[in-house]
């Protein structure tokens, strides 16, 4: 009896210990001061950022940051034989500026959309002032 | 005369077509429809910067369209109110108010021009302005005219025989529910000469006699007094 008590009281710390470690670090997220990246998880990073800021269309809105975001991972490259601290350094830099390239475009986009809507609505009301001279001409009078 | 009023009727149709066909066709309105449609292309090709430059110009033209239609419908407005002033001035003139208050008659004609002029000059508000001062000014004509006191127009009048007054086509055709004029006398007498005892003797009216009392602007007419 005291060995099933004893297994259930282990058991219940395993679970509760379990429970409250720290989740695994998101995969897109800049990389912690300090912590150790191989080559491998650092051009992966670089890539995943690339992707982020194509799909942000970045390489259109913001050329130049995104440009800046292609030179140092193209930098990077030549680096991963001879040089993979680097490489590594030029890869997490790359990372750190489409990242920044993308959310500029981002920033961009919203801006332009916002613009949009504004005329859309503009141009609505527009329509709404011509129908009402359009139903003030349909009904032969104006107001007297 | 047919061919006239075709002609005018025409005139009215055709102007009240392009006014309303100016509208949706205004060069702005145009305009801000086709940079919304180039903002929109660039917004989805990417081009942010150019999306929003080309929004913005679309709002500049949608502006500018909106005040357009609004200059139009305000200058509609004072065209209504300009018409219904004339049109309550010619009723006016039908109810003999140029004999019957002079006074009022100038004040409302002077004020009319007035409202006309300023609409000429695209001065909308203030001609809308004085327009409602004339419908003001001859609200309750009837009354001023003091038609409601001597009841409605007749269509009939019984010549009297009165010792006072004889009755003569000149007195009567002064009547207020007659003409209110007695230069219209005229009138009277050629829509009754054939009843006449002398139909080449206008002053020769017999007690009893019924005169018929014709329309001559369309006013409407009922009774015998």
């Amino acid at each position: 009896m005291q060995k099933i008590f004893f297994i259930m009281f282990a058991a219940g710390i395993l679970f509760f210990s379990c429970g409250s470690t720290p989740p695994p670090a998101d995969s897109g997220a800049p990389p912690q001061t300090g912590a150790v990246v191989d080559l491998g998880t650092a051009r992966g990073r670089a890539d995943a950022a690339q992707e982020k800021a194509k799909a942000a269309k970045a390489n259109i809105a913001v050329k130049e940051d995104f440009a800046q975001a292609a030179a140092a991972y193209a930098e990077a490259q030549p680096l991963a034989a001879s040089n993979p601290d680097g490489a590594i350094a030029k890869y997490l830099e790359a990372e750190k500026l489409f990242l920044a390239s993308a959310d500029a475009a981002n920033a961009k986009r919203e801006e332009a959309q916002k613009q949009l809507s504004k005329a859309k609505s503009d141009i609505k009301e527009v329509e709404d002032a011509a129908e009402l001279l359009k139903k003030e001409q349909k009904a032969g009078g104006g107001s007297q | 005369m047919k061919k006239l009023i075709l002609v005018f009727l025409l005139a009215i149709l055709c102007a009240a077509g392009s006014f309303a066909q100016s509208l949706q066709d205004n060069e702005y309105y145009k305009k801000s429809m086709e940079f919304t449609r180039l903002s929109e292309k660039a917004l989805s090709d990417g081009d942010y910067d150019a999306a929003r430059d080309y929004a913005i110009k679309a709002q500049e033209n949608a502006a500018l369209s909106k005040q357009y239609i609004e200059a139009m419908l305000l200058a509609y407005r004072a065209r209504s109110s300009l018409n219904a002033a004339r049109a309550r001035i010619n009723q006016a003139e039908r109810q003999n108010i140029r004999t019957r208050n002079r006074e009022l008659y100038n004040s409302a004609t002077a004020l009319y021009k007035q409202a006309s002029s300023k609409f000429d000059a695209k001065n909308y508000e203030a001609s809308m302005e004085d327009s409602r001062a004339v419908l003001a000014m001859l609200e309750n004509l009837e009354e001023l005219l003091g038609i409601g006191a001597q009841g409605p127009l007749a269509a009939e009048y019984e010549v009297k025989l009165s010792l006072k007054h004889r009755d003569c086509l000149w007195r009567i055709a002064g009547f207020d529910f007659v003409y209110g004029d007695p230069k219209k006398w005229r009138s009277l007498y050629e829509a009754n000469k054939s009843k006449f005892v002398n139909p080449e003797d206008p002053d020769l009216i017999v007690p009893g006699q019924i005169l018929t009392i014709p329309s001559l602007q369309g006013e409407t007419r009922s009774g015998r007094r």
